[in-house]
């Protein structure tokens, strides 16, 4: 009886354990993007031409949360809300860099396959002029390759030099 | 027996009588024999008797052991419709309601993260090829 108590106790914070995040909704220095699974099944009727290879992505996704500062408190808040909920959701680290003064972690929850992730957390610590941090959170089921696609294909510094970088080793 | 009767009576408008007392009162009243000057009390008594018979009509039910079990049951019915209807806000739409602004948001974000992602991937490809460079130079 004592035990099935702890349980029913425990039962809602375990539940509401997942919107570790949701304090930084709403906060006067925060800027933040939410969007849910309904949302996501909306945007299936957007058609765009170079869209598809989102709505793909898009598809697998349940939830997505970005929260973009300026101030260095919430983002100290932010860094300890992220660590907080690696530690509880189990989270793995996949990446570290460091460009431009900007530390960037992500960090991940594998799924059934390698690249396939269940939920990944990406924090952007900002420094210097602009000093914006991010922190982004993603959940659904959804293979890191798709993920690293979609600015391939873009012109961005990023894609570009993946592409020269294969190119050579395929050589 | 009636100066018994008078010092008990008095002593029970005091309210210093015991039970003992108060049970010979009771016999004395609802006997035939009582003395005319105690006659007044008889009513007073006998009230007092008829009143003892009454019962309740209704059937008072001590709550069993099983009704514990219903109140848990009941508790967590609740607790697992209160959390359903807690974590309800993971339905609602986010930020926009507008399907292709968070369209456009979402894109944003994803291109964050992708070229992010490549970031990393791109040191990895990088190593490797400073790999494989290293390699053939080793080899010749």
């Amino acid at each position: 009886m004592k035990r099935m108590l702890v349980v029913l106790l425990l039962f809602p914070v375990l539940a509401l354990a997942q919107a570790s995040f949701d304090k930084f909704d709403g906060m006067d220095d925060v800027t933040s993007v939410i969007v849910n699974k309904k949302m996501f099944q909306m945007m299936g009727n957007v058609k765009n031409k170079e869209s598809q290879q989102y709505l793909n992505l898009i598809k697998k996704l349940d939830n997505l949360k970005v929260f973009t500062t300026q101030s260095t408190r919430v983002a100290g808040e932010m860094k300890a809300a992220a660590d907080k909920h690696i530690k509880t959701a189990g989270l793995e680290e996949l990446m570290r860099v460091n460009d431009r003064g900007q530390n960037i972690r992500i960090m991940v929850k594998s799924g059934a396959g390698e690249t396939i992730v269940k939920e990944l957390l990406m924090f952007i610590e900002g420094s210097g002029k602009e000093n914006e941090s991010v922190l982004m959170s993603l959940t659904g089921e959804f293979d890191l390759n798709e993920i690293s696609l979609l600015t391939e294909r873009m012109n961005l510094p990023g894609g570009e030099q993946l592409e020269k970088a294969k190119g050579k080793k395929t050589k | 027996m009636e100066q018994d009767i008078d010092k008990i009576l008095e002593n029970y408008f005091e309210g210093e009588t015991t039970l003992e007392e108060e049970k010979l009162l009771r016999t004395y009243f609802c006997s035939a024999d009582v003395a005319e000057k105690h006659k007044d009390f008889i009513p007073l008594f006998r009230y007092q008797i008829a009143e003892r018979e009454v019962k309740s009509a209704r059937q008072v039910q001590v709550p069993s052991r099983r009704n514990y079990w219903w109140a848990a049951a009941t508790c967590l019915a609740m607790a697992v419709g209160l959390t359903v209807v807690l974590n309800r806000p993971a339905e609602d739409l986010g930020t926009y309601d507008n399907p292709e602004e968070a369209f456009r948001e979402t894109q944003k974000a994803l291109n964050l993260l992708s070229t992010n992602v490549n970031k990393g991937v791109e040191s990895v490809e990088y190593l490797k090829e400073y790999e494989e460079t290293r390699k053939t130079i080793f080899k010749n």
